[in-house]
């Protein structure tokens, strides 16, 4: 009997490895194809000293080197991290916030839910024009509304105080971001099991206990994953910050795709731009590794 | 149940975009300036990529299209005449370059263009400039180095945009030097009520009104940045002045402290808004309110640019030019297209004049038309006339285009208004830029 | 009882108070937005807005679409994402299936590679991948973004699905199995069915990147019969002039077939919860 069995699975390897290379090829020919060929002569060129048109010469390290001296690019790798990390933990908290909330049965919660979400299906592009247009500080609705509201006295810089700049970004990014976590969660809340609850609830654990108790560990894969593609497109965040300050006034806002931007098609210089883009991909790496272990330990 | 109805919203989100392609796969006909010609393909297999600029006003597309079909027509060629947003041009242009597929003609503005012809992607053209009357400024408007590597389309000269109802509630006159524009500044600026008397944009996201401006008052102040010997000159006393003069008007809240992060639509909007009291623009403005706001239209007087100290006034202007690109495959045809443009002169008087006074002729003889002889146009033809190039007096070259490009005096600016350097500092900081890249190499 | 009853409505308070909040902050810009949308031009520079009053007109969407052609890019965006959904959908569910349930050589490389490739940032890339599309013959046109597309939709629908799939227990496939159904089988009849509410969520956010992407099409498209609806949107920039009545109608045009999608999406969402386990 045993034999049998095993004898059966052991045909079903040879079968599963076989469907299993075959189910990948086609995002096989997406990463190292379409991405992977593109990726390489990026790399290469940030080794050289390439600008549009002309042909790159390598120049081994220079690009990095210059770096290391640049204080702009420093300042947008700080800005970097601040904003993703800013952003995460506050599109983070509120989601989850929402989407507990949401998870209830109550009068117009599907209003809510649809309401809250809006933003996520708008273009990027779109929030962070409707967001410039209304932090103008001379006729943006926003001041002039905290003004008559008497929250404030003066109006706030909200695109030119340096100090400020980044955090205007920031507000917008987490604008549209926390439908995504909010979205992603309640998914998972979907389909956790009632009856779960009901059976804590005559058990008599409170409403934070079945929180961190059933809720959590059940949503945590989803959390983990959300995050992370969150922190990804955050770290990476070219249209928001570009469209909403423009990495101004003087880099005060800039970022690393900005500033890669700037260099690129405002200074012209290539190669240099293709190294700033590429000197963070180690950062993503790391941070990519450290989910992944946190991610393990869990299953 | 509900596991099935979920299925099917997933379908219906897969196949809208399928059924939507099937719908209308059929149909795609050209329209807004785009247009595809296929006479003579196949034949002569000569074909004709043209990047237009887009313009705010319709009809100036329409005419251009109608042309560049009537050119395919009478010469066989096929023509891809395209319109490109002027923010996206640069990007799009690199992006096309790499990849080697590249438009064959363009229009922008000189700077931008001009900045192809340093990565040299543009084809000589004095041939096509020596065909033609063009005024003299045109001449060296269309000059790098020592030939001609853009055909200019039209002038874009600024014009001061003054809110005359303003000044006359105040009783003032209008101003003839900046030290009178600045007091005159003083009484008419509310900002408790959101009204700034001036607007001048001071941010370095691109574009040119920000650059040019920082650039004339340097130049009115007696400074240079770069001598006509190509030396970088910009640090002197007159220099500092200058950027003393710019600092004040900020510190005294003469300009809306937003106006660091101003791109080129900046002022255009602050001043439609009514926010801001004089702005230098190009007649990008007038046209607008001419559309929107009729009021504004005729509370708005232009002036002539205000002298510095030194009793120099002077007018930097833009100007948009074609340029053939070389890398493009066919030159000749895309010269060949010039030439069509300026041999139907009835057909670019009527451009110019659906432009308003946004643009101003480049060829000799359309001065005394009725439309140019109109009061309300003639201030701009007159500063068309007294131009200089945005990087006077620089030798016209790749360095000078690349440091107007680059903002490098907006850049400096903002070094004081931002980061609370001195005079003194921003200018050393502004001569160190523009070392970098003259001394370069 | 009593203890319970107050204790329901003070979360019913909370809840209500919280995403009352939520709500204003939410909607404010869209209403914003939509507003600009639809006021006159000389009522949209003004130094003081006003919150409310507004001249009402339709100006702005019959320019839109008369004048700026927005249809096409409307059409263009939905076939683009449409197609794009599908495939990447498609793949991704056969990668993700083959990444937690099958043991091949390279697996895990390969399931590296697919999170490794989703960090690459766009500025790296896009000018290296617009020179690869036009070698493929398709410079300047909307079929570039088929190709391209994919490489953010496929990783990111592998990320989401892979999870979902793990949370299925295994024991369910193992005995279909054993009865003699084939991997594909049990794929279809068991992983799919258990999976449907997170793959339409994938499939709801896939459509929506795809639909909302705007730097590579900016880059890839050039004439407006070609150009995606954000682009569009971008190019009524002319020079120093904004078209903001424009920009903001077709703004809320090209918002408008994803939010419904959203909103469709919600209420079935909302109806599956009332069958309780899905299991």
């Amino acid at each position: 009997m045993r034999n049998r069995v095993r004898k059966k699975t052991e045909s079903q390897a040879v079968k599963d490895r076989r469907l299993g290379l075959l189910l990948m090829i086609p995002v096989v020919i997406v990463v190292f194809v379409i991405m992977g060929l593109p990726f390489i002569r990026a790399i290469y060129w940030s080794f050289t000293d390439k600008v549009i048109g002309a042909e790159a010469n390598f120049i081994g390290l220079d690009n990095y080197i210059e770096l290391f001296s640049d204080k702009i690019y420093w300042k947008s790798l700080t800005n970097t991290l601040i904003y993703t990390v800013l952003c995460i933990g506050a599109k983070l908290l509120i989601g989850l916030l929402w989407a507990v909330l949401l998870n209830q049965n109550f009068k117009g919660k599907g209003f809510f839910r649809t309401a809250l979400l809006i933003p996520w299906a708008l273009p990027g592009m779109v929030a962070a024009m409707t967001w410039r247009w209304m932090y103008d500080s001379t006729y943006g609705i926003i001041n002039s509304l905290l003004m008559d509201l008497g929250i404030i006295d003066l109006p706030i810089a909200w695109l030119s105080n340096p100090k400020i700049v980044l955090f205007s970004a920031i507000i917008v990014n987490i604008w549209r971001g926390v439908p995504f976590f909010m979205f992603s969660i309640l998914g998972e809340l979907q389909t956790l099991d009632r009856q779960v609850y009901e059976a804590a609830t005559v058990d008599g654990a409170g409403v934070f206990k079945q929180f961190w108790y059933i809720t959590l560990p059940s949503i945590m894969p989803v959390i983990k994953v959300t995050t992370l593609l969150s922190t990804i497109w955050t770290f990476n965040d070219f249209e928001n910050v570009w469209l909403v300050t423009g990495g101004g006034p003087l880099y005060a806002s800039s970022v690393i795709s900005t500033y890669t931007y700037d260099m690129a098609f405002i200074q012209n210089s290539f190669g240099r731009a293709l190294s700033v883009a590429s000197s963070v991909i180690p950062i993503l790496i790391i941070m990519m590794l450290v989910f992944s272990r946190f991610a393990k330990k869990d299953e | 149940m509900k596991k099935k109805m979920l299925a099917c919203l997933m379908a219906a989100v897969m196949t809208m975009g399928l059924v939507a392609g099937c719908g209308g796969g059929g149909s795609e006909e050209p329209k807004d300036g785009d247009t595809k010609t296929e006479e003579g393909s196949g034949e002569s297999g000569k074909k004709l990529v043209f990047w237009d600029k887009a313009e705010y006003v319709d009809e100036y597309a329409t005419l251009m299209k109608d042309l560049v079909e009537q050119f395919a027509e009478e010469e066989g060629v096929e023509v891809d005449y395209v319109n490109v947003a002027a923010a996206d041009m640069k990007q799009k242009l690199m992006a096309a370059i790499e990849a080697g597929n590249a438009p064959d003609l363009i229009v922008g503005d000189d700077t931008l263009v001009g900045q192809f012809a340093s990565l040299d992607q543009l084809a000589d053209v004095s041939d096509v400039m020596s065909e033609f009357e063009f005024t003299e400024a045109a001449q060296s408007m269309s000059m790098i180095g020592e030939s001609s590597y853009m055909v200019p389309q039209g002038f874009t000269a600024p014009g001061m945009h003054v809110r005359k109802d303003k000044w006359e509630e105040k009783g003032l006159e209008m101003p003839t030097t900046w030290e009178e524009l600045k007091e005159q500044a003083a009484k008419v600026n509310d900002p408790e009520n959101g009204f700034y008397a001036l607007g001048f944009a001071m941010g370095a996201s691109g574009g040119g009104d920000a650059e040019g401006w920082v650039r004339t008052i340097i130049l009115d102040w007696g400074g240079r940045t770069v001598n006509e010997k190509g030396e970088v000159v910009v640090n002197s006393p007159e220099t500092v002045e200058a950027f003393k003069f710019i600092k004040s008007l900020y510190d005294e809240g003469l300009i809306s402290p937003d106006a660091v992060t101003g791109d080129d639509s900046w002022n255009n909007q602050a001043y439609l808004a009514g926010t801001a009291g004089l702005i230098c623009n190009s007649g990008s403005v007038m046209a607008a309110m001419k559309n929107d706001d009729p009021e504004l239209y005729e509370n708005t007087q232009i002036i002539p640019y205000p002298a510095g100290p030194s009793g120099e006034a002077y007018v930097l202007t833009g100007c948009n030019v074609f340029g053939v690109m070389e890398s493009g495959k066919n030159v000749d045809v895309a010269k060949d297209f010039i030439r069509y443009y300026f041999s139907h002169q009835d057909k670019y008087e009527e451009m110019i004049e659906v432009m308003g006074s946004m643009w101003q002729p480049v060829i000799e003889g359309m001065e005394d038309s009725e439309f140019w002889q109109d009061e309300a146009n003639k201030p701009w033809l007159e500063n068309s006339k007294l131009a200089a190039r945005t990087y006077y007096p620089a030798p016209v070259d790749d360095r000078a285009m690349t440091c107007f490009s680059n903002q490098l005096c907006v850049k400096a600016v903002q070094e004081m208004l931002i980061n609370g350097a001195t005079p003194e500092e921003a200018v050393e900081s502004l001569e160190t830029s523009f070392k970098e890249v003259y001394e370069a190499k | 009882m009593r203890s319970r009853k107050r204790s329901k409505i003070i979360k019913r308070t909370v809840t209500y108070v919280i995403l009352g909040l939520g709500l204003l902050w939410t909607v404010f810009p869209l209403y914003w937005m939509v507003k600009s949308s639809f006021t006159v031009a000389s009522e949209m520079y003004v130094a003081k807005p006003k919150l409310f009053q507004f001249t009402a007109t339709f100006d702005h969407y019959i320019d839109l679409i008369q004048n700026a052609g927005f249809l096409t890019n409307i059409k263009n965006s939905l076939i683009i994402a449409g197609i794009t959904t599908v495939v990447g959908l498609l793949i991704s569910i056969f990668a993700s299936y083959a990444m937690t349930r099958l043991r091949y050589p390279g697996r895990k490389f390969f399931s590296a590679s697919v999170i490794v490739s989703y960090l690459l940032p766009t500025a790296v890339l896009f000018i290296p991948m617009y020179i690869f599309v036009s070698n493929l013959g398709l410079g300047g046109s909307k079929w570039a973004m088929l190709i391209i597309y994919p490489t953010f939709v496929v990783p990111y629908c592998c990320y989401m699905l892979r999870s979902y799939f793990t949370s299925i227990p295994y024991a369910l496939e193992e005995s279909a199995l054993m009865d003699g159904c084939t991997r594909l089988q049990t794929l279809r009849y068991i992983i799919i069915p258990i999976a449907l509410p997170g793959i339409a969520v994938v499939a709801t956010f896939a459509f929506t990147m795809s639909w909302n992407e705007y730097l590579y099409a900016m880059i890839m498209t050039t004439s407006q019969a070609e150009m995606t609806a954000t682009v569009a949107i971008s190019s009524w920039k002319y020079g120093d002039i904004i078209n903001w009545g424009r920009i903001m109608a077709g703004c809320v045009v090209a918002s408008l077939p994803v939010t419904i999608i959203y909103i469709i999406a919600q209420s079935m969402l909302v109806s599956g919860k009332a069958d309780g386990s899905v299991k």
